[in-house]
């Protein structure tokens, strides 16, 4: 089956242990909430086999500055997920997240990133992210040291690039916690989710565009190859 | 009082940063946090301890 059949004809479903039952709900109220239906939409989009057996909790925490973490001890052991009540993009915060977690103890060997250590059932994630032009974009921008923008007046003005924020958002393990909740957002057609990432993909004048989230047309490959590497991993079936 | 007193000066190191690098309000925290040293990414490695391990800056680096 062409993987752009595998998200519309609807004849798969999710296998194996759901994603929800690998995750505990500890926080309450709004982040409780979030969670909740995040996982439900994430259920509905595919399980994770049968190797999972991990179980972590999610806690309120995080910040204004950094809505949502996934900590882990050095030695590989999870900790947990954390999300802010502050966050004003919450649903794809925490399923970046949730994609941190599955990337780092669920795909290939437990404790190490899949996504960065070369695992090969996302060789063709790897191929698809790096075509796209959002991370062509992100690439030119890592060497550029100015970027010009439109000024305030009608003119153009020339500001620095910050290459440490560009070299983070091309770390392998972004790129994939990006990939996986536009991933989830495009598959389940969730409102909330789509809300969410139209104000991630915004673009105002004046600014240097960090492109983090892909244009649809421009994510379609690394969704193909992301439904490959689901059905090769059974998380459907 | 300590509170709005150190809320200040975050406050304006984003607005600083979203006038230097033209950037979203959101991407002026997140980039405040890292050049401040507070994180490195939404990723926290512990020692045994339970402590954050900051990597040096050529961690940075793109794998």
């Amino acid at each position: 089956m062409p993987a752009s059949d595998m998200g519309r004809d609807k004849t798969w479903q999710p296998a194996g242990t759901p994603v929800s039952s690998i995750l505990r709900i500890e926080a309450t109220g709004k982040v409780a909430r979030v969670a909740k239906e995040s996982l439900d939409v994430i259920d509905q989009v595919h399980g994770v086999g049968l190797s999972a057996h991990v179980a972590i909790p999610i806690v309120e925490g995080g910040s204004f500055s950094r809505p949502g973490v996934f900590e882990y001890y050095k030695g590989g052991r999870p900790v947990h997920i954390e999300l802010s009540s502050r966050s004003s993009t919450p649903h794809i915060d925490f399923t970046h997240e949730v994609g941190h977690f599955l990337d780092h103890q669920v795909i290939g060997h437990p404790g190490e990133y899949a996504s960065r250590a070369g695992n090969a059932v996302l060789s063709g994630w790897r191929e698809a992210v790096e075509a796209t032009e959002a991370v062509q974009r992100l690439s030119d921008l890592s060497e550029m040291s100015r970027f010009r923008v439109s000024g305030p007046g009608g003119g153009f003005r020339y500001v620095p690039v910050d290459r440490m924020y560009v070299r983070y958002l091309l770390r392998p393990q972004e790129l994939f916690a990006r990939s996986y909740a536009q991933l989830v957002a495009m598959e389940s057609q969730n409102a909330d989710f789509l809300t969410e990432m139209a104000i991630l993909r915004a673009t105002r004048g004046g600014l240097i565009k960090y492109p983090a989230q892909w244009r649809n047309d421009d994510f379609m490959a690394i969704r193909e190859s992301l439904l490959r590497a689901i059905m090769e991993m059974k998380w459907r079936k | 009082m300590a509170e709005m007193s150190k809320a200040l000066p975050q406050e304006n190191a984003v607005k600083e940063i979203m006038h230097r690098v033209a950037c979203t309000e959101s991407e002026a925290r997140f980039i405040a946090a890292i050049e401040g040293g507070e994180i490195d990414g939404d990723c926290i490695e512990l020692d045994e301890h339970g402590r954050e391990i900051k990597p040096k800056s050529d961690s940075l680096r793109v794998a």
